[in-house]
């Protein structure tokens, strides 16, 4: 059919059928902010449209319905290339961060001036309610409006005035637009699926309905005679090499256990074959004719099935390792099945696969059992969390294309060089053979640190040639993704009467899943990011990662920090209710400050030997007494409803900056002939405003306006290596590379200036905007001058500056979170009151996008604590893999007062003074929301997500 | 799949569609459902039934009248919807969905998590259906919305013109219990009862449960109980409406939370309707 309607004031005609999706017409027709965030469940709004100038889902309309009409996209806000005043103040307020579906936000605010001129913040509420983000936590959406409001009615600024810091410096510390915000907010081509060519083929993967069977025999006979389709990759087909999918350093902790395909299936969602077609239908067909004959096994699902005794052996495999292997191992062997294929190790994490066990590791220091004697009150606890999931908007994409003999991936990925060793290793191929091209990413939250599709895609384009889009489904998302590992962490704390910690035990047991994703890492992290917040010279810890069939699990901001936190933070207030203490008084008798020793890191390294850090800057102390100020801590507050009981709740945080001694980072820079610079940086900005940083940086280093640096960064054949944008490294390491590179030019600067004008360089400085000056001559010399000078035939050639960063200092974050939650003990609702979260990041780099990264990273964990949950049947099935029915929280769902404080701190070893500041805001909600009801109510409740129903069980109620 | 669409301008144009044809064709109102992932609706063909009439909302002599292709966000806008259902209908979150969502199709999916059907069966509203003879000729009916639930089957090609609310001295309430306001319900609970000045009880009471897999359903000898005075108190309720409904374990929660939603939900109600009816 053919219908005709009027777009963004242009008549258009479009070839569609009546079944089709208007969000893919649209898309297809070049209107690419039109974008898909959950397969047309009418959810996320990322597809947006205005229809006769009322909001709607463009994936719930059919073509028919938009006949005739009027639409406004999101593209078409912008007139050219001039933002309107609403996209201008959604960038200064910083919410345009991965920004996935920021046009359509600028859509519904756009429509929401229309009909209220001076919008009010339960106007803002309205109007994004449709709107699913993940990145910024809603809150700074008001202060986008408030000030799109004062511009447009040239008032003054009625919202939030955002906090600068570091006065001497020019950007640093100070607002400024993010420097891909623009094309961001237009909604211009950004993304992986904004690259796909046309005639490329698609990869459709069939997956495994099982969660625990073997693949007894498969026939793709059928399918491949399918008209359209170009090949199938199958266990029998595919290369006979092992890897993990985790995009961590090499060599990685992480097992290798799995090929591209694999015999035996071990989640709901496996791959079991993979079709490259022309077209959908084709794929779709295909999919149908390939005959799978399946044995299908008992599943594990639990750390507690996985535990018992003849539980299944989801690895019964041969196991190796490249280094450092038991002398039993061929003992050890005898009792695999080929079937099951091998786990290698790079080195021993003290695995037993046959047992289940994928990893293990204890440490500890001072002597425990004397710590526990030493103590008046002994309590001891368990806590288990649940499966959750990053729900990016963007779901995990990839674009594999050849150029000759080149394989080139377009990617959503914070890993590039990972991704490109590890799709090397798969493909059989030399890494310089690959070029991996960080496409801007919308949102990763630590799942895009994992290689989940690009090997398959990679393999599949390098294999027939032909260009490949694999997309992966909402759906896929949920059961094919890495989430959080589920874990059981027990906490026995000693102390004396006084409150003071005389021991701690913490054991964490973590259910990995399918894979060995991150199995040893995430639950060592538990431990690492929540013992060294307080003082105790007796601490011992256990971690055992368990195999499962459950979804596959990974990395996710926080990595294990959250489960950690909520369990160790919560041991504490149960310690303090049982000593009778208040529980800020006993985090402030423990608690970790400036100038303490952290001894404990020693036993706690990735791998191998941790290294004792001192900790050289901490905001500890401002944020207890801030946040305790805000909500009038100890004030009990009383509701007028008799069915409300309210209470208080206080934590602290802790996180790191990257990984010292494992995390690398290079740049270089180099002067273009005008006198600007092009700064090649390894790090991927995952949104978060990387780029911006390292821009920030060199244009501090070089004394000119951030325009006259521009940045390339993630791309492995043109910037150069990086490990990645994970453990919360990219403004500590990949940020220190580009300062360092820039300094590296302004040495060389500062030498040609000296050949041009015949001084010492001692005696030449560079000045804002963009020239040397002598303090000698007083002359003065451009950059234009300059870079024109020293490519002329007879200059010293162009000028560059290189940095590689590594370093063994650590910076730690720290925050404190406080809480007020209203719990309804008819029905056991939770409303958060009043959230306050205060950030110790060092100095906050760009205050605006630092302020949503805490707002996103803190509203995430909200959602985990109170309503997210990936829920299995008996037969692992996961029973809710839209967003609708996991539990995402939307704006409705933004605790009535939600306050983000920067609090300053300037540390030696961060660039500037800085120190990460996303991952750190995610590990306090669960515990002090945790505590709050308690403090309302009188229960504990030490499992998340804490939903009304355990709220009424704890209250006897049923 | 979706093969053909139609837009009908006139209700005879819209069922003589839908009965060429036949099982395979479905009304599109809003369109919420219809196109959505996961869709129940397996329709082949598709006739938009967006004409004039289908989306007023007028004030008549027998009270008030929505239209079916009214939207959830048009008829919060207008200030005649009484409390009752501008509650319910906020209950869709999304005001985007709510753009789209009609008050007609809302009613005809019938799903168990349904916004507006507990409160409107509470509330006793009636639909003003149309159906077409043999003979082609337009057949009006007022049928009450219970029954139109009870016995969907018997209208699947019936269109529902108009909602009708006559009853605005009657008590209605509904309550819907989810994690988040957008997640799926544990339960939807709805409350309705008249009160009787002269002999100061409640009576005409209706609690209609919405569950899955159940879907929508009523507690009749519940309700009984109460007309005929044999449960007095709120808590004397809360026990019977708890122990009489239907509940699995599921996602969404236990069925004993389930159950016991239900029966502090109802308790309430009747607590509200009698302190409203001043008593």
């Amino acid at each position: 059919m053919t219908i005709t309607c009027n777009i963004n004031h242009r008549q258009k005609s479009l070839i569609c059928e009546p079944g089709d999706s208007v969000q893919k017409i649209l898309y297809d027709a070049g209107y690419i902010a039109v974008r898909n965030s959950d397969d047309g469940e009418g959810f996320a709004g990322s597809d947006t449209i205005l229809v006769d100038g009322i909001p709607k889902y463009a994936s719930l309309l059919l073509p028919g319905q938009i006949d005739g009409k009027n639409l406004i996209t999101p593209d078409g806000l912008a007139k050219g290339r001039t933002l309107t005043v609403i996209q201008q103040a959604m960038i200064d307020a910083g919410v345009v961060q991965s920004a996935y579906n920021a046009p359509a936000a600028a859509l519904l605010i756009t429509d929401l001036f229309n009909r209220i001129p001076e919008p009010a913040g339960k106007d803002v509420d309205e109007a994004l309610s449709g709107l699913f983000n993940r990145a910024t936590g809603y809150k700074q959406f008001y202060n986008a409006v408030e000030l799109a409001k004062s511009r447009l009615n040239n008032t003054e600024y009625c919202g939030d005035i955002l906090p600068e810091f570091r006065n001497e410096l020019k950007h640093v510390g100070t607002v400024k637009p993010k420097i891909d915000g623009k094309k961001l907010v237009a909604g211009w081509r950004a993304y992986v699926e904004d690259m796909v060519e046309p005639g490329s083929c698609i990869l459709k993967m069939v997956l495994s309905p099982y969660a625990h069977a073997y693949i007894n025999s498969i026939d793709i006979s059928k399918a491949l005679a399918i008209d359209g389709v170009v090949d199938i990759i199958t266990y029998e087909n595919c290369p006979d090499v092992y890897y993990g999918q985790a995009g961590q350093g090499f060599p990685e902790p992480s097992p290798y256990d799995r090929k591209m395909f694999n015999k035996k299936l071990r989640h709901v969602g496996d791959r079991v074959a993979a079709i490259i077609a022309e077209n959908s239908q084709a794929a779709e067909i295909a999919s149908s004719l390939i005959d799978v004959s399946y044995e299908v096994l008992k599943p594990v699902l639990t750390i507690d099935d996985a535990m018992k005794k003849n539980a299944p052996i989801v690895h019964n495999s041969v196991v190796e390792y490249v280094v450092g292997a038991p002398e039993n191992l061929q003992e050890y062997n005898k009792k695999a099945d080929e079937r099951d294929g091998k786990v290698i190790y790079q080195f021993p994490i003290h695995g037993n696969p046959h047992k289940n066990i994928a990893a293990s590791v204890s440490g500890g220091i001072g002597d425990i059992e004397k710590g526990f004697s030493q103590a008046d009150v002994i309590i001891e606890r368990e806590y288990t969390t649940s499966q959750v999931q990053c729900t990016p908007l963007e779901t995990h994409v990839v674009y594999a294309k050849m150029r000759g003999d080149k394989l080139i991936l377009h990617a959503s990925t914070q890993v590039p060089w990972h991704m490109r060793r590890i799709v090397a290793a798969a493909c059989g191929i030399s890494e310089n053979q690959i070029q991996v091209i960080k496409e801007r990413v919308g949102g990763g939250y630590g799942s895009k640190q994992d290689i989940l599709l690009e090997d398959v895609a990679g393999y599949a384009s390098y294999k027939t040639g032909r260009s490949v889009f694999y997309r992966f489904t909402r759906e896929q998302e949920f059961i094919a993704n890495s989430t959080r590992h589920p874990m059981k962490i027990s906490v026995k704390l000693g102390a004396k009467k006084d409150g003071s910690l005389t021991g701690i035990y913490m054991n964490v047991k973590a259910n990995t899943g399918p894979t060995g994703n991150h199995c040893l890492t995430v639950p060592m992290n538990a431990c690492s990011k929540s013992l060294p917040l307080v003082l105790c010279e007796n601490v011992k810890f256990d971690v055992t990662t368990f195999y499962s069939n459950i979804p596959p699990t990974g990395a996710y901001q926080g990595y294990g920090a959250p489960k950690g936190s909520y369990a160790m933070q919560m041991a504490l207030a149960e310690l303090a209710d049982k000593l009778e203490m208040d529980p800020l008084e006993l985090i402030e008798k423990n608690r970790v400050g400036k100038g303490v020793m952290l001894e404990i890191l020693r036993c706690l390294g990735e791998g191998r030997e941790g290294t004792p850090a001192l900790i050289e800057s901490c905001g500890l102390e401002e944020a207890l007494k801030k946040g305790a100020e805000l909500i009038k801590w100890g004030k009990r507050e009383i509701s007028d409803s008799t069915d409300i009981s309210i209470g208080k709740g206080v934590v602290i945080v802790q996180q790191g900056s990257g990984l010292p001694g494992l995390d690398h980072s290079c740049a270089d820079i180099k002067m273009v002939s005008d006198g600007s610079f092009m700064l090649h940086s390894g790090g991927a900005d995952l949104g978060t405003g990387l780029d911006t940083v390292s821009v920030k940086f060199a244009s501090e280093v070089l004394c000119v306006d951030m325009d006259q640096v521009a940045i390339l960064s993630g791309d492995t054949d043109n910037t150069p290596f990086d490990t990645g944008a994970y453990a919360s490294s990219g403004t500590f390491f990949s940020g220190s590379a580009s300062k360092l590179a820039a300094e590296d030019l302004k040495k060389n600067i500062l030498q040609a200036a000296s050949e041009i004008l015949e001084e010492n360089p001692a005696d030449l400085i560079l000045i804002y905007p963009g020239a040397v000056k002598s303090l000698k001559s007083g002359k003065l010399l451009s950059y234009r001058e300059i870079g024109h000078e020293v490519l002329t035939g007879t200059g010293r050639g162009q000028l560059t500056g290189t940095a590689s960063f590594t370093t063994d200092k650590s910076a730690f974050p720290y925050g404190a979170h406080f809480c007020q939650a209203a719990v309804n003990t008819r029905t056991g609702e939770i409303k958060i009151e009043k959230y306050y979260a205060l950030q110790d990041c060092g100095t906050p780099i760009n205050p605006e996008l630092a302020l949503g990264q805490i707002y996103g990273g803190v509203l995430k964990s909200i959602g985990h604590t109170l309503y997210e949950e990936i829920v299995l049947n008996d037969e692992g099935e996961c029973v809710n893999p839209v967003l609708r029915d996991y539990g995402v929280p939307m704006i409705s769902e933004l605790p009535d007062v939600f306050e983000a404080v920067l609090i300053d701190t300037d540390d030696p070893y961060g660039p500037y003074g800085a120190k990460s500041v996303s991952e750190v805001s995610t590990n306090g909600a669960a515990p002090v929301i945790a505590n709050a009801i308690h403090d309302a109510v009188g229960i504990w409740i030490r499992d998340w997500p804490i939903t009304p129903e355990k709220v009424l069980k704890g209250l006897g109620k049923f | 799949m979706i093969k053909a669409f139609y837009k009908a301008d006139t209700v005879k144009e819209i069922l003589t569609l839908i009965t060429l044809h036949d099982s395979k064709a479905g009304f599109l109102a809003g369109g919420t459902d219809i196109n959505r992932l996961h869709s129940q609706s397996k329709y082949e063909t598709v006739i938009d039934i967006n004409t004039a009439c289908l989306q007023e909302i007028k004030k008549t002599d027998l009270g008030l009248e929505i239209g079916a292709c009214v939207t959830f966000e048009r008829a919060l806008e207008d200030s005649s919807i009484p409390a009752y259902l501008r509650k319910a209908l906020r209950y869709a979150g999304s005001r985007t969905l709510r753009n789209m969502a009609t008050i007609g199709g809302n009613v005809a999916l019938q799903r168990s998590d349904s916004y507006l059907l507990p409160v409107l069966i509470a509330a006793k509203a009636r639909l003003k259906t149309i159906d077409l003879s043999e003979n082609g000729e337009l057949i009006e009916d007022s049928v009450p919305i219970r029954e139109y639930v009870e016995h969907k089957d018997m209208f699947q090609h019936t269109l529902i013109a108009r909602i009708c609310l006559d009853k605005p001295e009657r008590f209605a309430a509904s309550e819907r219990f989810c994690k988040s306001i957008q997640a799926p319900p544990s339960i939807v609970v709805g409350f309705g009862a008249d009160y009787s000045e002269q002999k100061k009880i409640l009576h005409n009471v209706r609690i209609v449960i919405g569950t899955a897999p159940y879907g929508i359903y009523r507690l009749l000898k519940v309700e009984e109980a109460v007309n005929q005075g044999a449960i007095q108190t709120a808590a004397e309720l809360e026990k019977a409406v708890s122990d009489e409904t239907k509940a699995i374990s599921d996602y969404t929660g236990s069925d004993k939370y389930k159950k016991y939603l239900a029966g502090t939900a109802s308790a309430n109600f009747f607590t509200e309707c009698l302190a409203a009816s001043g008593r």
